[in-house]
């Protein structure tokens, strides 16, 4: 747990994680990060992960699970700071989070899920 | 000491009479200050030759010494053979020599030195071969910054795996480095397209996207699309343009810019 952090800015959580994580750590953050969608009545949740050193296949399918989990509640994800080798390795083992969607930087993540919160409140203005 | 003196003469007759040779060879062609290092270098190798030599093997100095000469020849565009030739040009001099090793040795010391350079040379031209390969790969795939957002890497050549790999990784830091949205693959210059590369393109493109950015393949030709679809290719998700100026304004278009004519406003 002291290797994420977890901010609120507006409607939108942003979730860190920092280093190796082992398996364990993985579903209780996953859970902590549910609770707080629920208490905060966030609208769309920030994994920033940038710091992470290590992806595997386990990490990628929780990570796809949760941006599931939290459309299911009503929010949108976005991934952010995957860094080259770790894009590279991705690709290399075939490990697939199309469903996620993915951004640049901080930045640019909260720019998209801006768009994202608002599509999500009118869905006629997409159709 | 009235020895050491006479041994002394004697080399320095021998050195002379080398030199003479020497001068004639294509190593006398050389610029007055090459010249007067090789002769420097030439000295050196009769004193070494003249002094204690190890039993087996060549020892330190003469190692040095020939290395300094195949450098220098290398330099100066002696062939491997012209390089050899100097090893041997001291054989004459080897029964003059007044060593305390026997003719038979040095002439085995010789034997080794003239391999020895020969090695030297070929090691030294795989180095400036591969040196010159890196450097290839390098000017072949520029990373340029086409816009505020907007990377161009423009492939040229043959893509292999090796090579695409580096690039993948080159264009995935620069993706970082510069903060760029949009990514321009143009294809122009690649003169095939088989599976092997489409696979290529295609986890590039997933890269990519895992970082956060969005890749455009541009520059495909009639020819390279009609092999794609003989061969079956599918380039499914990726956004792809004939020309790169259609690229351009697309990627313009997805971060929200284009470009007007002055005269038309």
């Amino acid at each position: 747990m002291d290797k994420t952090s977890l901010l609120k800015l507006g409607n939108v959580l942003i979730l860190s994680i920092e280093g190796e994580i082992n398996d364990l750590s993985v579903v209780s953050m996953q859970e902590m990060l549910l609770r707080e969608v629920m208490n905060t009545s966030a609208r769309g949740v920030v994994l920033n992960i940038s710091r992470l050193e290590i992806m595997d296949s386990y990490m990628a399918r929780v990570l796809s699970d949760t941006a599931r989990m939290i459309r299911f509640m009503g929010g949108s994800t976005i991934l952010v700071g995957i860094n080259p080798m770790i894009a590279l390795t991705m690709v290399d083992m075939g490990l697939d989070i199309k469903e996620v969607k993915t951004a640049l930087n901080l930045e640019a993540a909260l720019e998209m899920m801006k768009g994202l919160i608002l599509l999500a409140k009118y869905p006629e203005v997409n159709a | 000491m009235n020895q050491d003196v006479e041994k002394k003469e004697n080399v320095t007759d021998l050195f002379e009479e080398w030199l003479i040779g020497i001068e004639m060879s294509i190593w006398g062609r050389q610029e007055t200050n090459v010249l007067s290092r090789i002769e420097s270098l030439g000295l050196q190798m009769f004193k070494t030759l003249q002094g204690d030599l190890p039993a087996e093997g060549l020892g330190a100095e003469l190692p040095k010494i020939i290395t300094e000469i195949a450098k220098i020849g290398q330099h100066g565009k002696a062939t491997p053979r012209e390089i050899a030739l100097f090893a041997y040009s001291f054989r004459p001099f080897l029964k003059r020599l007044n060593s305390t090793v026997s003719v038979e040795r040095l002439n085995q010391i010789l034997d080794e030195i003239g391999i020895f350079s020969l090695e030297f040379f070929f090691t030294n031209s795989d180095n400036i071969i591969h040196a010159q390969r890196q450097d290839l790969l390098e000017l072949s795939t520029p990373i340029i910054k086409l816009w505020e957002g907007i990377l161009v890497l423009p492939l040229i050549g043959t893509l292999d795996s090796k090579r695409t790999q580096e690039v993948m990784e080159k264009l995935l830091n620069a993706i970082i480095i510069h903060g760029s949205k949009v990514i321009i693959l143009d294809i122009t210059g690649v003169l095939t397209v088989d599976t092997l590369v489409a696979n290529y393109i295609l986890k590039t493109a997933a890269a990519v996207n895992l970082i956060g950015a969005k890749l455009i393949i541009t520059g495909i030709s009639p020819e390279i699309a009609l092999t794609m679809v003989h061969l079956g290719v599918e380039l499914g998700g990726i956004v792809t343009r004939a020309v790169m100026a259609d690229g351009v304004e697309l990627a313009l278009a997805l971060l929200q810019k284009r470009i007007i004519d002055l005269k038309k406003e």
